[in-house]
């Protein structure tokens, strides 16, 4: 699977992170690398295995319906960038 | 004074009881060490008062007889591990300034073992590294140099300054992480032990999430005996993860004297690699010599999927990371930097507060698990680890544990293997399968290569039995009698 | 039977499908175990693993799981005896 710039593009608007014309080209060359290499797990033939869903192999743990947690609205925005009347601040969104 | 840095944490605790000397003594000779050696760069942030607090308090509950697991022990935490009120970056800048308002749990349970911190630990950014140079606090370098040669080499990674602090004397013990090695590694090439318990052994609540289905939470330690201590103290089942399996932690120093005799160790023919360095081959038939002795029986075996390790790794782990990442966006906390959209901050936010490895794995993960190819790479490669899972289980029918090389070569140096992702990556080619398959692995530093560096060897075990690995290690520690130290 | 309406280009059938988006009434979160309640402060009932804090980990609410598989009994929905979220979509679709 070959990457061109267009499809580095697309991911990283997914990713959300911008990356310049130059860092895109960069990574078409890194990522196709590393893309090239993974494909080497087609060589193996896994039809009848089932995908390992967890490690661990047993019941998810559940909780009792108890409100225990929130009500810290202090200590929630402590290391907010923005924080503004009990809010997280942001910049507007334009529809 | 000097000393007292020299100690492994058994026998400090031995001469603490003793009254031999205090919590506070030890915890100062350890924070002198660590300010004379700012030039590693282990730390990215020194809590010396707040360790001297500890130690305080720690001199007190021992004069009132009530001595906990690790009573007075100074240590050193991984910067992955969430400290309350104390910075916590992760190695990146996109954290700069988060004080986290929690605890972990595994550093909670070591705080209310009697041990105090000594600061936050360097490290590869995000855990994603096996050098400790993708960091943004800057490279840690190894304390080890080779014979005559003054080079700069790496610690390993990503717990590069966990593994650099506790061989240089600058922490008793350390935290670690290990997702696909960055326990094993960096202690094989600072020549220190370092253990990755079973997934779910230890909490993984407060620690920084890479990828959630391979990170772990161990120690690094000065010999094998600390290792079990502090394994003790960090493991436990915790509510608050239901990836933590509630088992009954074992002492693990019980049985650890028992040696080996009768136990089957495997040999895996697929780990013999081309091209493999003769030291490291060499040092493989030593270990094997050396548990013979001690009456194991060696027992050859295949663990046939063994080469599709690192790739299915590099697909599961940047894929779990791409999701655990999505949340550094600037709003809630850490860095932000500005843009006219809410799109923008976030895309200026992470592009500027992610540094390249971070990003290329983001944007592989991101690929992987996009509509379109979900099924073709990350579905394969949980099928593949399923195979490689099967390969140990089946492998476990014949033997007790398997012995491995840890790494593929000695500590490099910084700026080497740069130029390919991939060179970097087969760093952790002996190691990798273990994380997939959930199983315990110890490294053990073992011998010396021709230019005086450690090495080690690895054990693998079953899923929970950490004391046979524990038991191995020790033989294997007792034999190679490795008493060899960085000069610092 | 089938209802029929005369287009201009031929017979034109009505089919009509409800999607319902039903909420279960639990005290606290899925996920986490912070207030479900109406008309609270903004983040008063915002727990550190609803705001995605560095190390955070969810929990999940076994009465939700309950309502869950109730709802399907009650619609005489297939479930699924184990599996993860697909299973749980696939199981709602039917």
């Amino acid at each position: 699977m070959s990457l061109d710039r267009a499809a580095v593009r697309h991911i990283a608007t997914l990713a959300r992170i911008r990356v310049s014309d130059e860092e895109a080209d960069a990574l078409v060359g890194d990522l196709g690398k590393i893309l090239a290499w993974v494909e080497q797990l087609g060589e193996v033939d896994t039809s009848g295995v089932q995908p390992m869903a967890s490690v661990v192999a047993r019941q998810l743990p559940r909780r009792a319906d108890e409100v225990n947690d929130g009500a810290n609205r202090d200590r929630l925005l402590g290391n907010a960038p923005e924080p503004a009347m009990g809010f997280f601040a942001v910049p507007k969104v334009v529809e | 004074m000097s000393e007292l840095t020299e100690l492994t944490m058994t026998e400090a605790l031995a001469g603490l009881a003793k009254g031999s000397f205090s919590s506070r003594e030890l915890t100062e000779a350890h924070i002198a060490v660590m300010e004379a050696n700012r030039g590693l760069n282990a730390y990215v942030t020194e809590t010396p008062e707040k360790a001297l607090a500890m130690a305080a308090e720690s001199d007190q509950r021992r004069k009132a007889g009530k001595a906990g697991l690790l009573e007075g022990i100074p240590l050193g935490i991984k910067d992955l591990f969430c400290t309350e009120g104390v910075l916590t970056t992760a190695g990146s800048h996109i954290l700069d300034g988060f004080k986290p308002p929690y605890e972990s749990t595994v550093t909670a349970k070591l705080w209310a073992a009697g041990a105090a911190m000594l600061g936050k630990l360097n490290m590869d950014e995000f855990a994603m590294g096996s050098s400790n140079t993708t960091s943004y606090h800057g490279n840690v370098k190894n304390p080890w140099t080779r014979r005559g040669d003054n080079r700069d080499l790496v610690p390993g990674g990503s717990s590069g300054g966990s593994a650099s602090a506790v061989a240089a004397r600058m922490a008793m013990a350390a935290t670690g992480t290990d997702t696909g090695g960055s326990i094993r590694q960096p202690a094989a090439f600072c020549g220190i032990v370092g253990i990755k318990p079973t997934y779910g052994r230890c909490s993984r609540w407060g620690i920084v999430a890479f990828a959630s289905s391979l990170d772990q939470a161990g120690p690094l330690a000065r010999s094998v005996e600390d290792a079990a201590l502090m394994l003790q103290a960090m493991a436990g089942h915790d509510p608050k993860d239901s990836t933590s399996v509630d088992l009954p932690v074992p002492d693990y120093r019980a049985g650890l004297r028992g040696g080996v005799k009768g136990l089957r160790i495997g040999i895996p023919k697929e780990y013999r690699m081309d091209g493999m360095a003769p030291e490291i081959e060499g040092l493989w038939s030593k270990g094997i010599g050396w548990l013979k002795a001690a009456g194991a029986e060696m027992v050859d075996i295949s663990l046939p999927h063994t080469k599709y390790a690192l790739p299915t790794y590099y697909i599961i782990a940047p894929a779990e990371a791409s999701s655990n990442l999505a949340r550094y966006d600037g709003v809630r906390f850490g860095l932000r930097v500005p843009g006219a959209s809410l799109d923008e901050m976030y895309e200026n936010t992470r592009a500027a507060g992610f540094g390249a490895e971070v990003k290329r794995r983001v944007l592989i993960g991101t690929y992987v698990l996009s509509a379109g190819y979900y099924d073709a790479y990350y579905l394969k490669a949980q099928r593949l680890r399923s195979l490689i899972l099967k390969d140990f289980t089946d492998a476990f029918e014949t033997v007790d544990a398997i012995l491995t090389p840890a790494t593929p070569t000695a500590a490099f140096a910084i700026g080497e293997r740069m130029d390919d992702p991939i060179a970097m990556y087969l760093n952790d080619v002996f190691t990798v399968p273990v994380n997939l398959a959930g199983l315990p692995g110890i490294s053990v530093p073992a011998g010396l290569t021709n230019e005086g560096l450690p090495l080690s060897l690895q054990l693998i075990g079953r899923a929970f039995d950490e004391a046979t690995l524990f038991r191995a290690a020790r033989t294997l520690e007792e034999a190679a009698a490795f008493t060899a130290k960085p000069a610092i | 039977m089938n209802d029929y309406i005369e287009g201009h280009n031929g017979p034109w059938e009505i089919v009509l499908g409800l999607e319902v988006h039903a909420q279960v009434i639990s005290k606290a979160k899925l996920f986490s175990g912070a207030a479900t309640a109406f008309g609270a402060e903004p983040n008063t009932q915002v727990s550190f693993v609803d705001a995605a804090f560095p190390g955070m980990l969810p929990v999940i609410n076994g009465f939700c799981v309950e309502q869950a598989v109730k709802t399907g009994l009650g619609t005489h929905a297939r479930l699924a005896s184990r599996g993860g979220l697909r299973a749980c979509q696939s199981v709602a679709r039917s």
